[in-house]
Parts: structure tokens; C-alpha cells; sequence
């Protein structure tokens, strides 16, 4: 069946520890940070959601695989939120924040792919511009899931979050591999 | 190569053209074009010919000395590396 699907576990086992260890990092510090000095703001978003940044990564490397190797560790920082932290998550959240970066993966590369010489000149770019897409759609689904209308609290929170997630886990990515490079040559 | 590094690889890529392309690096205008060149031209291996980057839209309009010295320089820091086998024009893009 995996073989079928051409799906890999190390492949699996990469994207989860980068989603669990992203999620981590939100709920762990950036979460307790905003509810210092931002308390007015609902905890159902976070102001920077890393995790939204390794959606996009793994739906824009491996395509629709990337949903299937994200579910399970997604349903799985869902149910530590709700049991565990007490945050009031809908259980359809997980399902709709990765629907939207496929769509907005389709979008841009159907758009990206029209034009003569692809839309942009880097893929980090395209990245960016995927992020963006998917974080709007992702506060207008949940913004539908929980008050079945526009909620602009809501969709602007969960998209800024989104996107300074994405942000953040890009440059932090880079300051990985400089460390990376400057350690490796000590070693 | 199996998918999964592969896929790194790819990222790697992005991660790195985007320190790149923000000016986060400490290389020159030249190193910066000559490189991204490079990975551009880059084939699954990562290997490339510098024929292939002299005709790249990125090095294209370089003087020759700018970019053989450019290329040297990448040589030097280690993020572009010689076929081993010193076949003629033949390089390698390191992993970054």
C-alpha cells in the first residue's frame, strides 16, 4: 500500500519531527510569550505559527504526499492543544489548514507554470507567495469553522500568524545552516 | 539518492539561494551571481560545466577575468569544488 502510494518513512519521519518540533516551539514559548503581552488575543492563533511553514515546505517539495505524511503528526499536536492545553480546537482544523496550502500550492503552480519562464526566479519566493495564499484561505476556513461566518479577528490573526510563521522558519533555517557550515569546519 | 534526501537537498537549495538573494551571505555581487548560476545549471548530482554558466542570463554579462576570479574565489571558500579527476571546466556545487 505505502509502496503503491510511493510513499517512504524516512521521508515521514522527516516531515513529522519538523511539524512536532515546530509545534513545540509555538506552544512552548511563543504561545506563553503572547499570552504576556498580548492577553486580549484569542489563543486559538498564535502570532508567529511555525508550523504553517513546514505545511507549505512539505505540500511544495512532495506534493500531495506532503498531506498524507502531515496528518498524522498534525492530528496529533491537535489532540495535545485540546486535552492537553485546553485550547478550544476544532477537530476539522488540522484537515482545513492543510487543504488550503494544497489549493494554494495548485494555485501558484498552475500560475507559476503558464508563464513562459516560471512566475518567479527563486523557489523561495514561491514559497512565500504559497504561504501567503494559504495563510488568508486558513483564517477564512477557520474563521467559517468557528462562527460560520467572517470573523475578522479571526482571519486577520490566523493569517499574520501564518505568514510570520512561515517568515520566521525560513530565517531560521538559514541561521541552522550557517551554524551547520561553521561548525562543520571545526569538526 | 533516495527520496527523502532528495527532497532535503531541495531545500537545502531554497534555504540557500534565499540567504543568497537577501544579501546575507558574506560574498561579493560576482560570487553571488557565479553561485546561483551554478545551482541553477546544477544537474542531479550537482555537477555543472562552466560553459554552462558562461551562457547563464545570472554570469552571462561578466567579464571573464571577474568571472573566473568569482569562480575561483567559490573554489577557495568551498562551496563550489573541482572535479577531482581535474577533467577540464567540470565543478561541483558543494552541499550546502
Amino acid at each position: 500500500m505505502l509502496r503503491k502510494l510511493k510513499l517512504d518513512w524516512l521521508t515521514f519521519v522527516v516531515v513529522s519531527v519538523g511539524y512536532i518540533c515546530s509545534y513545540t516551539i509555538t506552544s512552548g514559548l511563543v504561545l506563553p510569550l503572547q499570552k504576556i503581552f498580548a492577553p486580549h488575543l484569542p489563543i486559538v492563533f498564535s502570532v508567529v505559527f511555525l508550523p504553517h511553514g513546514i505545511r507549505v515546505l512539505a505540500v511544495y517539495f512532495l506534493g500531495w504526499r506532503g498531506l498524507i505524511y502531515l496528518l498524522p503528526s498534525s492530528y496529533l499536536m491537535w489532540a495535545t492543544s485540546v486535552y492537553g492545553n485546553s485550547i478550544d480546537l476544532t477537530i476539522l482544523s488540522p484537515v482545513a489548514s492543510l487543504s488550503v496550502v494544497y489549493v494554494a500550492v495548485r494555485m501558484v503552480k498552475t500560475y507559476s507554470g503558464s508563464q513562459n519562464k516560471g512566475a518567479f526566479d527563486f523557489s523561495w519566493k514561491e514559497c512565500l507567495v504559497i504561504a501567503a495564499i494559504a495563510s488568508v484561505l486558513n483564517g477564512v476556513a477557520h474563521s467559517m469553522l468557528y462562527d460560520s461566518a467572517f470573523n475578522w479577528i479571526l482571519i486577520i490573526g490566523y493569517s499574520s500568524g501564518d505568514m510570520a510563521g512561515q517568515v520566521v522558519l525560513l530565517f531560521l533555517m538559514i541561521a541552522l545552516m550557517r551554524l551547520n557550515r561553521k561548525l562543520s569546519k571545526f569538526i | 539518492m533516495s527520496d527523502a534526501m532528495k527532497q532535503l537537498s531541495r531545500l537545502a537549495k531554497l534555504i540557500f539561494e534565499m540567504e543568497i538573494d537577501l544579501g546575507l551571505s558574506d560574498l561579493s555581487q560576482p560570487e553571488k551571481l557565479v553561485l546561483m548560476a551554478a545551482h541553477e545549471q546544477s544537474d542531479a548530482d550537482g555537477q555543472f560545466h562552466t560553459h554552462q554558466l558562461l551562457s547563464h542570463p545570472l554570469s552571462a554579462k561578466m567579464a571573464r577575468p571577474t568571472f573566473f576570479r568569482a569562480l575561483k574565489q567559490l573554489e577557495q571558500k568551498e562551496l563550489l569544488l573541482r572535479n577531482p579527476e581535474k577533467k577540464r571546466g567540470l565543478y561541483s556545487v558543494a552541499e550546502t
